[in-house]
């Protein structure tokens, strides 16, 4: 949390020191400064990771400000304990990003409310130094040096599950191999990713 | 790897009706959890481990140990230069905006005289229901579904009307009028449960209108249909405000009029709250509209 306030007024250097889970308190107050603050805080977060999925600026800046929004309008809901704000956060951006491609694409929306990542959300939670800017370049280098770890083979299904919203079965076909084999795959894959991640303790105990 | 002997969370035997269908085999979960973690399975198995995590703890470690994958892969993306400025402009607009609107609660606690002692919260609820929101959504409800009814069979005539001035045959209509809609009212499914809610729906079709008060704001709620046979499936989660209201459209997978019950649950709490007796309401009138009496 160490991103420099836009200005140095007390007023603002006050909401700057809060914690997230302080802010998400006061937002769910209604107190548009705390939304204001944490947009500064993870707005460049969310818009990469929107933008990794949809793929033009114009999009995934909707997204931002939708994800922003929907977590403003739900937060007493937060309040009440589902991991930390960023996990939350990113969620409903994968969430808005996934029903975005899969509309352009005019495949049926997922719409289910099943969310792996809020109903886990409280377990293992990497917590809030992800929005460290000093060691935000570090974790990056880390989580992509684990995946680069993962034999292509073995990424590819994850990375289309993830970042395009497909399913085994869509996976299955796009890639012309046979359905047990996509499953084998993703299962070898995101073990090693576990594994891989363990190794470094870049968050998974 | 069987089943049973990892369920060491304790539900009702009620809540356990709710999971019957779902009672899958831990093995399945242990097959494909990966794939669920990343929302990668059909929805309806997403959906079944979903149901099977929140009350198998074996299961629910086992998934937990992949619970930070997804957000390391989100972290995984190039960081980029971030939204224009422009996107923190539209959002705050948008969120002063939406602070603008009128909040009813604001005004009921202004009106509340300061000497007034308070209240128990649900008693509180119950006089708020009875004596304002209750008549008026009642009203509103019944008022939206006979216009839509009438505005249904004004269809199905024009569309013969036209046929018939074409020379074709009208009995090849095949979409049928809201002939008999009803507003169904739920009963209580615990004796703390202080939620109410109305489902206003023609029998005969697969959609309907959701109206419920005295929800846990803090809470998810589902809305859950049970089958004669003993299964069950999510229809839909309830997008409750602050003051633990909504009102919602719903679709089904079939006839309203083919289901046992209608349920209200909370999400991580298979317990129902709120149950409409479908079926029994169905056998017990055939009056096409039942009115709930406003006190």
């Amino acid at each position: 949390m160490s991103v420099a306030p836009r200005s140095t007024t007390d007023e603002q250097q006050r909401y700057t020191d809060l914690e997230d889970a302080a802010l998400v308190e006061l937002m769910a107050a209604r107190d548009p400064r705390a939304l204001e603050t944490l947009y500064e805080r993870h707005a460049r977060i969310v818009f990469s990771f929107a933008f990794r999925i949809v793929g033009d600026p114009a999009s995934a800046e909707e997204i931002v400000q939708e994800a922003f929004f929907r977590s403003w309008q739900q937060a007493t809901r937060f309040a009440e304990g589902r991991g930390t704000f960023v996990t939350w956060l990113l969620s409903i951006t994968h969430n808005l990003a996934i029903d975005e491609i899969r509309k352009r694409q005019r495949r049926p929306q997922r719409a289910d409310s099943a969310d792996p990542v809020l109903l886990l959300a409280n377990l293992n939670d990497p917590g809030p130094s992800v929005e460290d800017s000093a060691v935000q370049g570090s974790w990056r280098d880390e989580i992509r040096t684990a995946l680069e770890a993962i034999p292509p083979a073995q990424r590819e299904p994850i990375e289309l599950a993830y970042f395009s919203g497909l399913t085994q079965r869509e996976i299955a076909d796009h890639l012309g191999e046979p359905l047990g084999t996509i499953k084998t795959r993703m299962r070898l894959g995101m073990r090693k990713l576990r594994e891989t991640l363990e190794e470094r303790e870049v968050g998974l105990t | 790897m069987s089943g049973p002997e990892h369920r060491t969370t304790e539900l009702p035997d009620d809540a356990r009706s709710l999971e019957s269908p779902f009672d899958l085999d831990c093995a399945f979960v242990d097959d494909n959890v990966e794939a669920f973690v990343l929302r990668a399975l059909d929805l309806s198995d997403q959906q079944r481990i979903a149901l099977h995590l929140r009350w198998c703890e074996r299961c629910r470690a086992v998934a937990s140990s992949y619970a930070a994958v997804p957000r390391l892969l989100a972290e995984s993306a190039p960081l980029a230069e971030g939204p224009s400025p422009e996107v923190r402009d539209r959002l705050m607009d948008r969120v002063a905006r939406s602070s603008a609107v009128p909040d009813a609660t604001s005004t009921d606690a202004a009106a509340t005289p300061p000497e007034n002692q308070p209240r128990p919260a649900g008693v509180s609820r119950i006089v708020r229901w009875q004596r304002r929101v209750l008549p008026v959504a009642t009203a509103v409800l019944t008022i939206a579904f006979l216009i839509v009814s009438a505005w249904g069979i004004g269809l199905q005539n024009e569309i013969e009307s036209l046929r018939a001035e074409a020379g074709q045959p009208t009995t090849t209509f095949s979409g049928q009028p809201l002939a008999s809609p009803r507003l169904f009212t739920t009963k209580p499914a615990c004796s703390g449960c202080l939620g109410l809610a109305q489902l206003g729906a023609d029998p005969k079709k697969t959609t309907a209108v959701l109206m419920a008060w005295g929800l846990d704001p803090s809470q998810t709620h589902e809305v859950w249909c049970m089958h004669e046979n003993g299964e069950s499936n999510r229809v839909a989660v309830l997008d409750v405000n602050q003051n633990g209201e909504v009102m919602q459209t719903l679709s089904f997978s079939q006839p309203i009029a083919g289901y046992l019950e209608i349920r209200i649950v909370k999400q991580h709490d298979a317990t129902p709250e709120l149950i409409f007796s479908v079926k029994h309401d169905m056998e017990e009138a055939s009056n096409p509209i039942v009115f709930e009496t406003a006190i």
